[in-house]
């Protein structure tokens, strides 16, 4: 084996290549499915600003995609050189999911520029146009899902792995799970992200016209991440359900021990999510004629998210795992005899209910107010636009989280109750170790898809307009 | 004004209302947990404090804009990791397994879910009720099976569960011998040998 890398470890290599490559795949994979569907509604509603947007997305989708081919290969290659029993065991058992994954990367790969380069040239066959982006989101997901069965596969394996069909590897017990939870998500990131573009725009442009479109462009993004973001909590239990059907012990790793608190941070950062969609619509609404009017709702929406976010936040106690032992009295870590159905799922999950609920109904209310009210695009309170960043920061440190919350759910397992981790690093890290590791990850993706959205809006725009 | 007169009056009752109310009422919060709802009630006063706020209006320059997106970054990431770094953190076993005894190591496997033994038995308050409670394990082995010594009988029990079955108890455990490496059956014996 080789040796470690220096200064860091093997483990944290792997770690920050592999969640860059899914932040990036989850950008490619989510924004495309956005783009299509603006295109579709620019076409139906003959609205060019729908148009423009798609366009001038898919422009940072086409910088991005290498970014996620290079770390494709860079945690192949990682993985490769330092886990070699187990990769040797992963690429053969999966070798025909593989061989279909190139072909499916490359066909993926090879429409991805043909969506981009005929945008003009298709402009008087825009449905043909859209046929080839449709085709491409059904290529990109079923990448997406081939390589979900090789990491639920590693999760929950079938009995006897090592003899299991490779349909029957694939078709593990927390595949469906994965691959739904994945899709939402992707769809939520992608709009949170175009929200963001959207917002550093608005906040650099200097004319009216151009605040107007990225105010609206925002809005668009935002809309589209929070009403995935809303089905997200179902896809998310869903794919926890499956994982306690298939092994109870995970279930009290995740939920009763050391990975209890990751899922209390887990809440707070959902919570923050929920909140700030709904704060941004209360400063959004003001820019609708007579929009005022709805805020006493949102007021009251803002206090039902709060008490929810509070029941979800209670937690059973304060020790960080099963074995610990308190340094004072149990009572002082522990919570209150009478109170303890507010640590339960069923509280939880009328809790997560009523959030998800109260930020469906703010948004049926926003609608309400642009049915019958004008809005003055380009006219809206700057916090908005500051929320329209908070919110992509929350989602892809999320990301960055719970993707290691997944992967030390298996324990010292590199495939849970069959190839056991033999390296140093067959442990769960602490939480305040993960979180900076995914505090890292979060700054590095920012500042490349800074860079990207530099050349792809900006050095765009100046060309354009030179 | 009115929103930190409230928010002082609620942490006030949060940390006020646990010395009126008394041990036996199943109501009372310990320190931890009224950390938590006072840091709770301080951040839902910040938001209601955004609510009144008075509009911004556009940046004048593009540093400045650009600036403050960037700080809204570097705010709610800092913040995130500072409160995950005050929260209930466990040793990390990365640093901690070269300074372990074997007992200590046998008592993390013993409770960890990848083993699984607390999940049908318990020691002390932690575990599961399937299998004996095995609290003071080491005693009651002791004279269990005359001729067997402790250690003896609890490696026969992780062998061959069946060979004694405690009376009430049903014969459910699957031999755990096959299952361990040779380090955590030694571990674990360990640990189940410390509790008198």
């Amino acid at each position: 084996m080789p040796p470690d890398v220096p200064l860091i470890n093997d483990r944290l290599v792997l770690w920050v290549v592999a969640e860059l490559h899914l932040l990036f795949a989850a950008f490619v994979l989510g924004a495309p499915i956005f783009i299509v569907i603006c295109e579709y509604l620019g076409l139906k509603t003959r609205d060019e600003r729908y148009e423009r947007l798609a366009k001038e997305t898919m422009k940072i989708v086409a910088i991005a995609y290498s970014l996620t081919a290079l770390f494709g290969g860079a945690m192949t290659f990682v993985l490769v050189g330092k886990y070699q029993e187990f990769s040797n065991f992963i690429f053969q058992r999966f070798y025909p999911i593989f061989g279909l994954y190139a072909l499916l990367l490359l066909a993926e790969s090879g429409l991805m520029y043909v969506y981009w380069y005929t945008w003009d040239a298709l402009a008087g066959r825009k449905r043909w146009h859209i046929s080839i982006g449709v085709l491409l989101n059904v290529l990109g997901t079923l990448v997406m899902f081939l390589m979900n069965g090789v990491g639920s596969f590693m999760l929950t394996p079938p009995d006897s792995p090592a003899t299991a069909t490779v349909w029957q590897s694939l078709n593990n017990a927390t595949w469906t799970g994965l691959n739904l939870h994945r899709f939402v998500a992707n769809i939520s990131f992608g709009g949170f992200m175009v929200a963001l573009f959207a917002a550093l725009m608005f906040l650099t442009s200097k004319k009216e016209d151009d605040r107007a479109f990225y105010d609206w462009m925002g809005y668009i993004g935002n809309f589209i991440g929070v009403a995935a973001l809303v089905v997200l909590p179902v896809a998310g239990y869903i794919y926890t359900k499956e994982i306690f059907a298939y092994d109870a012990t995970i279930s009290t790793l995740l939920m009763a021990d050391k990975l209890a608190w990751f899922f209390v941070m887990q809440g707070i950062l959902v919570g923050f999510l929920f909140l700030g969609a709904v704060y941004y619509m209360w400063l959004s609404i003001q820019r609708i004629e007579g929009g005022a009017r709805f805020r006493t709702y949102i007021r009251g929406a803002i206090w039902a998210c709060l008490v929810g976010l509070a029941v979800w936040l209670v937690p059973q106690s304060f020790l960080p795992s099963l074995t610990a032992e308190p340094s004072g009295p149990i009572s002082e870590v522990t919570i209150p005899e009478k109170t303890i159905f507010l640590g339960l799922m069923p509280a939880k999950g009328l809790a997560v209910s009523a959030i998800v609920v109260v930020t469906a109904f703010v948004y049926f209310l926003y609608r309400q107010a642009i049915a019958t009210g004008k809005m003055a695009w380009g006219r809206i309170d700057v916090k908005a636009q500051l929320v329209l960043t908070f919110l992509p920061a929350v989602a892809v440190f999320t990301m960055a989280f719970m993707g290691p919350i997944r992967e030390m759910a298996r324990g010292q397992w590199h495939i849970f109750q069959f190839m056991p981790d033999k390296t140093p690093y067959s442990f769960i890290t602490p939480l305040g170790y993960t979180a900076i590791v995914a505090g890292a990850i979060t700054i590095i993706f920012f500042l490349l898809m800074g860079a990207i959205f530099w050349l792809g809006f900006k050095v765009g725009h100046q060309k354009e307009t030179t | 004004m009115r929103i930190i007169l409230i928010v002082v009056a609620v942490i006030a009752a949060i940390w006020v209302a646990p010395v009126l109310i008394s041990e036996d009422s199943g109501l009372k919060f310990g320190v931890s947990y009224r950390v938590l709802f006072t840091l709770f009630v301080l951040f839902a006063g910040f938001l209601f404090y955004l609510l009144r706020a008075p509009e911004w209006k556009p940046f004048k320059s593009t540093p400045r804009a650009v600036g403050s997106v960037g700080l809204v970054f570097v705010a709610v990431i800092g913040a995130i990791v500072l409160l995950a770094n005050v929260s209930p953190q466990f040793a990390s076993e990365g640093q901690a397994s070269t300074g372990a005894s074997s007992g200590e190591r046998g008592k993390a496997a013993f409770f960890d879910p990848g083993v699984g033994c607390f999940l049908c038995h318990t020691v002390a308050t932690s575990g599961g009720t399937r299998g004996p409670d095995l609290t003071h394990v080491a005693t009651v082995a002791a004279n269990r099976r005359p001729g067997l010594s402790v250690e003896d009988y609890l490696k026969e029990s992780l062998f061959s569960p069946g060979a004694y079955v405690v009376a009430t108890f049903d014969n459910i455990m699957p031999p755990f011998g096959d299952r361990l490496s040779p380090e955590q059956l030694k571990d674990i014996l360990a640990y189940l040998m410390s509790l008198r």
